[in-house]
């Protein structure tokens, strides 16, 4: 039997834009029981890990602030995985890399949005880069998820695409 | 489980069998009493919600509206959102089987909803939150943090909003309530974990804090918002010990009632649970050939 442990942290840090810069870091290790039969030695390994965490977040941040340059391919190690990720500067949706939306998941999108009439290809990808700052090919599952339930609720007029796209003053579909 | 989760909309639809997946609420009611779990998910008996389970519904449906527009940039304003609750009641009633006690009931609930949600408004609309998901869908493997074993079923669950803050991702649960007040720790463990367990999985990350929004159904609304630190190694070694004994009561077909103060709160007590007798399940006694120690 093995032990699973997972460190990590995170940090944003708000730029004057109104957008902010952000990176996250987490450790997964397996480890053998008898580690937690040395509870002092357990810890101080605990502590050095969250250290290491926290200065690798430290260490993109100061990078992208640096450079000013977001989204650069994940250059960690196997088991650390540094996400990039950039907050929207409309003042709508956040950005966080997970897991990528399925294939079943990005089909039933397409055929939603072919059955709602006003919503052409340019428009979805302007709804997607609006709610969730990224294209929909690179949405994560949680992003394609929340995407259907818009879309199934513009088509049941719960929601109008002209509201959410700020196109429009007026309520939802009457 | 036979069908993939695409979306809030299809988890909601999607009366899963109860070999199909584990969530918080079936957790949480099953804790609460078994028996009331059976005459829910075993035998498929469906109550319609009692108006101030509606109402809780209704006050879901209008921070979903606003926050879907907040995800994509646009700021709805107080009395937008109010109309938008307005437009739907009845049909949300009638789709729910709800049957008012008097005539104005329907009336006054439906302010009582707007009054909610404008109180809520007040206090969040300024707060210029980075929206990452709203009422999010989710379905994760159960891997036991302790022992690493992959369990049969997975987990699924609707987080009401994930938020992006300076320290990191939290997640956030609306409540209604009827009276304010802090919670203590083990009140919300369970829910609490499972969102936490499903986040991790699917974003790969930690989250920052966990947080209860609870409208508060007083005479003069207000909201409280009671935070929760991340959950911890403990928290869910605790949640998934709960898991294994309800799996292994789902195997066994073993539903015990159990009364307590949440009786007083049960759809089914008049109606069903009276009938049960307290003999063991048909399910049971095939178990018990199977497994004759137990």
């Amino acid at each position: 039997m093995t032990l699973k442990l997972q460190v990590g942290t995170s940090r944003k840090v708000a730029t004057g834009d109104f957008g902010s810069h952000g990176a996250n870091c987490s450790i997964e290790l397996s480890l053998d029981p008898l580690a937690m039969e040395q509870p002092d030695v357990f810890q101080k390994r605990l502590t050095q890990l969250f250290k290491t965490c926290r200065q690798s977040v430290q260490d993109e941040l100061e990078r992208q602030i640096g450079s000013d340059r977001i989204g650069q391919p994940d250059r960690s190690s196997p088991t650390i995985r540094i996400a990039h990720d950039r907050v929207s500067q409309n003042g709508g949706g956040g950005r966080r890399t997970g897991r990528q939306a399925t294939e079943k998941q990005l089909r039933f999108v397409h055929r939603l949005a072919a059955s709602i009439s006003e919503l052409d290809d340019h428009t979805l990808a302007t709804l997607c880069e609006r709610m969730f700052n990224a294209q929909l090919d690179n949405l994560s599952s949680v992003d394609a998820s929340g995407l259907i339930d818009t879309l199934r609720a513009i088509s049941e007029g719960k929601l109008t695409l002209d509201r959410l796209l700020n196109r429009g003053s007026v309520d939802d579909a009457q | 489980m036979p069908n993939e989760i695409l979306s809030r909309t299809a988890l909601s639809k999607y009366r899963g069998g109860l070999t199909d997946y584990v969530s918080a609420s079936r957790l949480s009611l099953w804790l609460r009493c078994p028996l009331a779990f059976k005459f829910r998910y075993v035998d498929g008996i469906r109550t319609p919600p009692s108006a101030n389970l509606f109402l809780g519904k209704r006050v879901h449906d209008g921070l979903e509206y606003y926050y879907r527009h907040a995800q994509a940039g646009v700021r709805l304003s107080g009395p937008e959102v109010a109309r938008h609750i307005a437009r739907h009641w009845e049909g949300a009633a009638d789709a729910e089987q709800i049957v008012w006690e008097k005539a104005d009931d329907s009336q006054s609930l439906l302010t009582k909803c707007q009054d909610l949600v404008a109180c809520y408004l007040d206090r969040f609309a300024d707060a210029g939150e980075q929206i990452l998901g709203v009422e999010s869908a989710m379905e994760a493997t159960l891997l036991d943090p302790v022992t690493g074993e992959r369990l049969a079923l997975p987990m699924v669950g609707i987080v009401d909003l994930l938020v992006e803050t300076n320290d990191g991702p939290i997640l956030v649960d609306f409540k209604t309530v009827g009276r304010g007040g802090t919670p203590v720790a083990q009140q919300h463990e369970i829910q609490l974990g499972c969102y936490s367990l499903l986040f991790r999985e699917l974003m790969g990350t930690l989250e920052s804090g966990l947080e209860i929004r609870s409208l508060v159904k007083t005479k003069r609304p207000k909201v409280e918002v009671h935070r929760f630190e991340p959950r911890s190694a403990r928290h869910l070694a605790r949640l998934f010990t709960v898991i294994r004994e309800y799996l292994k009561a789902i195997q066994r077909g073993v539903f015990n009632f159990r009364p307590g103060m949440a009786c007083l709160f049960c759809d089914v007590r008049e109606t069903h649970c009276p009938t049960w007798s307290g003999h063991r399940s048909p399910i049971q006694k095939e178990e018990d050939g199977i497994w004759p120690n137990c």
